[in-house]
């Protein structure tokens, strides 16, 4: 593992220069210690150990203001989780994440809540994430008025404007959340994160819960939003069609790591991680016809045990030996698009940077 | 698949509705299709249009408050919606079967796989424990898990969302239906899974000749995957045919609609054509067409009950206005 850190490029950096967000060599690992019976047997030289989950695995990435990264990945393999960590609703185990310039979640300097508001996330089941005992006005003016944005005497005033900036009527302020449909409770959930104006969104699969006319509407809100309020938004989904529509940028997630990453267009012309490309064949098309599908074999394993070297070889087409070994570098085969795949390494290591 | 066959499964005029305290709700209403075998049809619809209940409906599978008010099911020629919970219990597992949806809680958490295949086997022939697990193992390695033996001593929770539908799929096999309703079965597996299972069922349905109802909100996955399509909203088929005639020229603005919300075609980055507004409450549904509240072709006319026209060689649409060719070369 560590000659492999050692050998990972720096990420190209993406057309703007200074990036909004900046994930440096993130890394997130959960631990599950013994039990007591299993220390003891453990130390008799037993075949016991805590259990440790690599939920992200040494991750960089880089989103310039006003721009869309989407991330894409199967589930479990740790999309959710960089979401949380760059929303600072987890720290880090190692990296650093940084915002406009401010590192999160760091001790030495701490950040003011003002700072952190600018960050705020959407997320995927708007029935378990807004309180079913609590008025509508009362989610969407909670963070506000708790954080001095504006005072309580306003608050409906400013709940409806929020309200009709998303699409709804005004006058359902003291309903309850069960009073809505899911693309309506969605809207709620998105007027809630705009309510401390932030200008980084991280949408946690926003449209995966819900039905394809009303997932259309909601992207079209995001789109609207996105170019009113000047947001930057990290999207995480496994629906590669609605990536491509809403993204600049997207980077592909396996097991941890991103194995690829590059403007939309680039990727989605020129796929060019194997498990990329594997992704691109299964996604079902309206258009094209009956199809014969060809699966790529077997399952995402367990993040308990990942494989050794690159963790897509058991399943890749064209694995190679040094796949099993090594965690491949990441090379730059375009502008702005980047993989980590031995296929694609430049044969002298000297190059690799 | 051989076109003047006698069809297996033929709904006619099937309804279903809840008696609830607030009201009825029209779940299903006047729904009629035909199936033959090693045939495959999509049946599409948002979430609260009626295709699962139009599933359940079929397999005999309603509780009360719900109840079949009217219609024909015909499986082989002979009427199930008359027979008794006990004749129907012979059929259902046997020649019916369904797959549903959330793998998780279908199998029984605390039963072992093996015990699992023996139920359904023993509940409708005689067989001894270790026959079942014979058969067992062979259903297994045809839905592709590997080390079949060890898997039937495992507990549902020790396997994966995939190896978990596929053992659903195994036992809703393994009797040999001449029927199976799939209650969206991938909606909640990952993609590459999705596109394993699709794979194995294309190979299933053909080499033993079920026909299969492939219930699903998924669009694209029934446009590579099936044979015929019906689109349901607010309980009512508005649209049927062969999967690629309907989509390459849908007739129902519905349809249409449904389709262009799908991002894909369009320009990346542009707006979604979308469909104004939502469902209507199953309460209190608009008169005639049910769709015309949201529909950008309505007309006065729309209040009425649309009537059923043929758009085409085994097309139909409910509509008084479906699209023609020339409208939806312009709605592209």
């Amino acid at each position: 593992m560590s000659d492999a850190s050692e050998m990972t490029a720096e990420l190209p950096v993406s057309p703007q220069d200074s990036p909004f967000v900046d994930v440096r060599h993130a890394s997130r690992r959960f631990e599950r210690r013994m039990s007591p019976v299993a220390a003891f047997l453990a130390r008799l030289g037993l075949d016991y150990a805590d259990e440790i989950v690599h939920a992200v695995d040494d991750v960089s990435l880089r989103i310039g203001k006003g721009s869309v990264l989407g991330l894409v990945g199967e589930s479990g393999c740790g999309k959710s989780t960089l979401g949380r960590l760059i929303a600072s609703l987890l720290p880090v185990s190692d990296g650093e994440v940084r915002i406009d310039g401010h590192r999160m979640a760091s001790k030495a300097e701490p950040l003011s809540r003002r700072e952190l508001l600018r960050t705020q996330m959407v997320f995927q089941n708007p029935m378990a994430s807004l309180n079913p005992r609590q008025k509508i006005v009362d989610i969407l003016t909670e963070g506000p008025i708790y954080h001095g944005l504006i005072k309580r005497r306003d608050k409906n005033e400013f709940a409806a404007a929020l309200l009709l900036e998303v699409g709804l009527p005004p006058d359902i302020l003291s309903r309850l959340p069960h009073q809505f449909s899911g693309g309506q409770r969605q809207r709620i959930g998105i007027a809630r994160a705009l309510s401390v104006s932030p200008d980084f969104l991280i949408c946690d699969e926003p449209v995966a819960a819900l039905d394809v006319s009303i997932q259309a509407q909601i992207i079209n809100l995001l789109l609207d939003l996105k170019e009113k309020r000047a947001l930057t938004i990290l999207f995480i989904s496994h629906d590669l069609g609605v990536v491509r529509h809403l993204c600049d940028q997207v980077a592909v997630m396996y097991l941890g790591r991103i194995v690829e990453m590059a403007p939309t267009e680039a990727l989605f012309s020129n796929p060019v991680h194997p498990y990329t490309k594997a992704l691109f064949e299964e996604i079902p098309r309206i258009r094209g016809g009956h199809r014969e599908y060809r699966p790529i074999k077997g399952e995402i394993p367990s993040p308990l045990s990942p494989p050794p070297g690159c963790h897509f070889h058991p399943r890749c087409p064209r694995a190679i030996a040094s796949c099993s070994l090594l965690a491949p570098p990441q090379s730059v085969v375009g502008d702005g698009h980047s993989v980590s795949c031995w296929l694609n390494a430049p044969a002298d290591p000297t190059q690799r940077n | 698949m051989p076109e003047n066959e006698q069809p297996v499964l033929n709904i006619s005029g099937l309804s279903t509705v809840y008696n609830l305290k607030i009201g009825q709700v029209k779940s299903v209403t006047d729904v009629s299709f035909e199936l033959a075998r090693g045939e495959i049809l999509g049946l599409v619809g948002e979430s609260g249009s009626g295709k699962s209940v139009t599933g359940l409906s079929i397999a005999g599978l309603i509780t009360a408050p719900g109840r079949v008010v009217s219609g024909s099911v015909l499986l082989h020629g002979q009427e199930l919606t008359t027979l008794s919970e006990n004749a129907l219990r012979a059929i259902r597992g046997n020649d019916i079967s369904i797959i549903f949806q959330d793998p998780m809680t279908t199998l029984n958490p605390v039963l072992t796989i093996g015990q699992q295949f023996f139920e359904v086997i023993h509940a409708h022939r005689k067989c001894s424990y270790s026959q079942a697990k014979k058969e067992a193992e062979a259903a297994l390695i045809e839905v592709g898990i590997p080390a079949p033996r060890e898997r039937l001593g495992n507990y549902p929770h020790e396997l994966s969302g995939g190896m978990r539908q596929r053992v659903c799929i195994a036992i809703s096999l393994i009797n040999k239906p001449s029927v199976v309703i799939a209650d969206e079965p991938t909606t909640a597996l990952d993609v590459t899974i999705q596109s394993q299972i699709l794979h194995m069922m294309q190979r299933l349905v053909r080499e033993r000749d079920v026909a299969m109802i492939w219930v699903t909100h998924d669009l694209s996955v029934v446009a590579g995957f099936c044979d015929k399509l019906a689109v349901m909203y607010a309980g009512r088929i508005v649209e049927a045919g062969p999967v690629q005639q309907v989509l390459s020229n849908p007739a129902h603005p519905y349809t249409a609609g449904l389709m262009d919300s799908i991002p894909g075609d369009c320009l990346p980055g542009s707006r979604l054509e979308q469909i104004p507004g939502t469902q209507p409450s199953p309460l209190q549904l608009p008169s005639g067409c049910a769709f015309r509240t949201r529909c950008k072709y309505a007309r006065n006319e729309c209040a009425e009950k649309p009537p059923e026209v043929a758009v085409g060689s085994g097309r139909t649409a409910q509509c008084f206005f479906p699209l023609t060719e020339v409208q939806n070369v312009r709605r592209k």
